[in-house]
């Protein structure tokens, strides 16, 4: 009976989480694609529904009933496993970002995280990291040398930009003491720490922009060049298995934005839940990667590597140092 | 894409699998068309760029064999399907010059003004077309707009957007309509603040500079040596613009400059390209201010047909002519002409040898975009990257349909 | 509750470590080294060190792994996987094997209270503690090996730079910039003097006959 009382509230905050992540890319991909249409100075999808609204619904369902075309050479079982395991790392990561302040529903108080645990942080980066794994699978299964290609490019890139992602963040644990989430939140209570940790922000906003595989750092899936990267040969329900990774990788990276160096769920107007506040912040974030899309070209891949080797690295290690000297 | 992928990898000493053959297109969003590059790759350096052309061959040259002189119009619309005017102006050109006739000094102006929009509408694509290769999306869509607005000019003017076959042998087909330098004189207005915004956009554009710059350099011998031309044959520093060094039409009374820059690089390419509308604009106000009345075609009942169509019903002899000229089309005298104009993409040339009748005996086009595409060969640029043999192929501009022909 | 999930755990950790060793693509035993990985992570859970969980994933899933589907990319080891690395590897392995197995045998009966084994740290081992052990009662151990490390680090670099130096394959002269023969411009007689001289001068001429600028070799 207690097992129940215990796994219930787990199971249902696992359902909410799984249900809306399953079903953000519909109103992101329809803000995307008005977004872009507004800077690019057109109306974009107006005809479905009012101002397009029903449009990602109709793209889902055409993707849905596409035909599923898997490759003559290809490895079928790979073929068939790398979208899921491209789905599956950023779903998991949602288990360590907690929302805000535990909550009282009917005298009992629950959490709003899976799990609040006391290395978060790393967790989060350890297990994001694993979703290269479903861009390996898929380059190496379609037996094309687009995809092929594409998801070397993607590993060296990933690899490359782990090391500042995980480095700028050291400087937020030395602040905070701590690598749960829930204290970097709180240690932010007064002052943000974008204000003490500018270089750490830049750091990671940048690397996270090439973790996510966004522009101006989007080479695995460079149109211009390798046609659609990694996923050149998939189509239908698996095509939108790897979209659907590539919105959750972003909105994990708006929210990690959010909650570490802007305060999480702290300083919200008195009219507005904390939870809902997070999510603000994390919808501007979003904003700005989308914004970013449309407003910039990319980059060569030998300038992307001399980027993340050259500059970020060195500037996440001397912030670490900046921080260090300041605590001290 | 995959059933023609010719999958070889050769085998150096070490009997290590390094060199790749990729196939580039046809069907690719960066190859401007249905251009097939076989790239010999070691990773992501490129080795050896081999293009394979031809897809879109439609025998042009073999066409206009059998089609009499005033059909040939259409056929040279649709060789740079970018920029059809000053292809019809080429070629009037040269059945002009085996006539032995020029055509009236306000139809001069009017193609002029013709090929000079043209001009504007295939350097647009290009100027959005070069950021979208290397990943800035948007361009393309600013650049469409104003070559919209292009086209609803030539649309006024001739009545087609795309394929406008305004010329004729002797003229224009009619007249400029009511307004309509206006109209060319707001679009001058508008669009050069619009030049303005592109180069606010991208000129200072980090990433799209660290892409363009420094790649896929020409140098001046190279790029004579391979017989480039226009604005690819220009940014390497060399100064030749058939329009001034060899003028045709009215283009020696027109007062331009001709863009030239010093490195042959992309960003050159391009940048020569965004200066040259400005110069074209130029050259438009100045056509639309000392165009002179009168006629539009020459007055020679053999080659084109009555100015005054009422002569048609009181004249026996016009009204033979003008059966003759709409059954089998003029006659040519016998004999070969060599013509060429600076169209867009560099020097367009058309080769006629006549037998005296009605239809060329051979015609053949010296197309630029075939000859520019031989620059997208690796030992004559500093290519390295997968990356850049794409800005280098946006950069030189190639219209696949004039390329094939 | 814990046994089962132990249970569970450590079945598909050596179902997954057995695959590794049959699987016949290089790819498909490297992922199934990497279930394997993920597991251990997990049994790690289980024991109550979360941290060490974590670091198994960020190193040995995240880098290690990636690494080697790298290197298992980049080389094309489909051919390769059919032939064996060893000739007569078979006895080799089957010897090994025995002595492993034997060795597990005596130790499984020599050590009765193996539930020990399996019994979560009394305290669970906080970061703190991790770092101070490494930081303060190891450090030396802890500096030699990073310097070790280091100094892998830069023969590797080094051994690559040479390998590119040695590399005097003919399509390095394509490039311009190690092609570059200054004083050897040829240019045809055609060619006006008032040509500005920019730009990189491969010393080539760019039409090298239909031998060498023509077709692919197939």
């Amino acid at each position: 009976m207690e097992s129940i009382i215990v796994i219930l509230p787990l199971l249902v905050k696992m359902g909410i989480v799984v249900a809306v992540l399953l079903l953000l890319p519909l109103p992101l991909t329809w803000l995307e694609r008005k977004i872009a249409a507004h800077i690019q100075q057109r109306p974009g999808p107006m005809r479905v529904g009012w101002h397009g609204l029903l449009q990602p619904l109709a793209d889902a369902i055409k993707l849905l009933t596409k035909e599923d075309h898997i490759p003559m050479d290809a490895d079928r079982l790979l073929f068939k496993m790398a979208p899921v395991v491209a789905l599956v790392p950023p779903f998991v990561v949602f288990v360590a970002i907690p929302f805000g302040e535990p909550v009282q529903i009917f005298g009992s108080s629950y959490t709003l995280a899976l799990s609040d645990m006391n290395v978060g942080l790393l967790f989060i980066l350890a297990v994001s990291g694993i979703g290269v794994f479903g861009v390996i699978l898929a380059g190496w299964a379609s037996n094309s040398k687009y995809a092929v290609l594409g998801s070397l490019r993607s590993i060296a890139q990933m690899i490359s930009y782990e090391i500042p992602m995980g480095f700028s963040v050291i400087g937020v644990v030395m602040l905070a003491g701590s690598m749960n989430l829930s204290d970097i939140v709180h240690a932010q209570d007064g002052l943000w720490n974008i204000v003490y940790q500018p270089i750490g922000f830049f750091v990671f906003f940048v690397a996270g922009l090439a973790e996510a595989q966004r522009i101006p750092f989007d080479l695995p899936e460079a149109e211009g060049d390798l046609g659609a990267g990694y996923h050149t040969e998939y189509s239908g329900i698996r095509f939108s298995l790897f979209m659907l990774a590539e919105y959750v990788v972003m909105v994990v990276l708006a929210l990690l934005n959010a909650l570490l160096f802007f305060g999480g769920w702290l300083g919200a107007p008195p009219f507005l839940p904390p939870a809902l506040w997070l999510l603000l912040k994390t919808g501007f974030f979003i904003w700005v990667f989308m914004w970013f899309r449309f407003t910039f070209p990319r980059y060569r891949y030998d300038q992307l590597m001399s980027i993340g080797w050259k500059v970020l690295l060195p500037l996440s290690l001397l912030n670490i140092l900046i921080s260090g000297i300041f605590m001290f | 894409m995959t059933e023609v992928t010719v999958v070889q990898e050769t085998h150096d000493n070490s009997g290590f699998n390094r060199e790749v053959l990729m196939n580039l297109g046809p069907q690719h969003p960066s190859t401007h068309g249905v251009l097939r590059l076989l790239l010999q790759m070691d990773g992501e350096i490129i080795e050896r760029v081999d293009p394979h052309i031809g897809l879109l061959h439609r025998g042009t040259e073999k066409l206009a064999e059998h089609f009499t002189y005033t059909q040939i119009f259409p056929l040279t619309d649709r060789l740079d399907y970018l920029c059809p005017p000053s292809n019809n102006l080429g070629f009037a050109l040269a059945v002009e010059k085996l006539l032995g006739i020029e055509a009236p000094v306000r139809a001069q102006y009017i193609r002029v003004i013709m090929a000079e929009l043209s001009r504007i509408s295939g350097h647009l694509l290009i100027t959005g077309a070069l950021p979208m290769d290397v990943g800035a999306m948007t361009s393309l869509l600013y650049t469409m707009r104003e070559r919209e607005m292009v086209m609803d000019l030539l649309e006024m003017i001739s009545g087609v957007r795309m394929h406008t076959s305004f010329c004729r042998v002797g003229g224009v087909r009619e007249d400029l309509p009511p307004g309509c330098t206006e109209r060319i004189i707001e679009f001058c207005d508008i669009f050069t603040n619009r030049i303005a915004d592109y180069e606010k956009l991208l000129l200072h554009n980090r990433i799209f500079l660290a892409r363009v710059e420094n790649i896929g350099n020409i140098s001046a011998r190279h790029a004579v040596a391979l017989g480039l031309s226009g604005p690819n044959l220009r940014a390497s520093g060399v100064d030749w613009d058939i329009r001034r060094d060899a003028p045709y039409e009215i283009y020696d009374r027109l007062e331009f400059e001709v863009i030239t820059r010093k490195d042959g690089d992309c960003f050159d390419r391009w940048k020569c390209r965004v200066d040259e509308m400005r110069q074209s604009l130029r050259m438009i106000r100045q056509c639309v201010e000392q165009m002179p009345e009168g006629p539009v075609i020459v007055d020679d009942p053999k080659i084109a047909f009555p100015v005054d169509k009422d002569k048609l019903a009181h004249s026996m002899e016009t009204h033979i002519h003008h059966f003759e000229l709409a059954a089998f089309g003029f006659k040519v005298p016998a004999g070969e002409v060599y013509q060429a104009i600076e169209a867009p993409k560099g020097e367009l040339g058309y080769y006629i040898i006549s037998d005296g009748s009605e239809k060329p005996f051979r015609f053949k086009v010296r197309a630029p975009s075939f000859v520019n595409l031989q620059a997208l060969c690796e030992h004559t640029t500093n290519m390295k990257y997968l990356a850049d043999v794409i800005a280098m192929l946006g950069s030189l501009d190639p219209v696949m349909a004039e390329v094939d022909k | 509750m814990e046994r089962e999930f132990f249970l569970l755990l450590a079945t598909v950790a050596t179902g997954s470590g057995f695959l590794v060793v049959v699987a016949k693509d290089p790819i498909h035993s490297a992922l199934a080294l990497v279930a394997c990985f993920v597991q251990i992570a997990a049994l790690f859970i289980l024991l109550g060190a979360p941290f060490l969980a974590v670091i198994q994933i960020f190193v040995y899933v995240g880098a290690v792994m990636v690494l080697f589907l790298f290197v298992i990319m980049m080389l094309n080891v489909r051919q390769e996987a059919l032939t064996r690395f060893i000739p007569s590897g078979a006895i080799a392995a089957f010897v090994v094997t025995l002595v492993l197995a034997v060795e597990m045998g005596l130790l499984l009966s020599w050590s009765s209270d193996l539930h020990q084994l399996m019994a979560p740290a009394a305290e669970p081992p906080s970061v703190n503690a991790l770092s101070l052990a490494l930081f303060q009662d190891y450090l030396l151990p802890f500096e030699v090996a990073s310097v070790i490390l280091l100094v892998a680090l830069v023969g590797a670099v080094i051994l690559a730079r040479d390998d590119e130096k040695a590399d005097a394959s003919p399509r390095r002269a394509l490039h311009p910039a190690q092609g570059r023969v200054p004083g050897r411009v040829a240019t045809p007689d055609t060619m006006p003097d008032i040509l500005p001289d920019n730009g990189p001068d491969t010393g080539r001429e760019p039409d090298n006959g239909p031998g060498t600028s023509g077709g692919m070799r197939r």
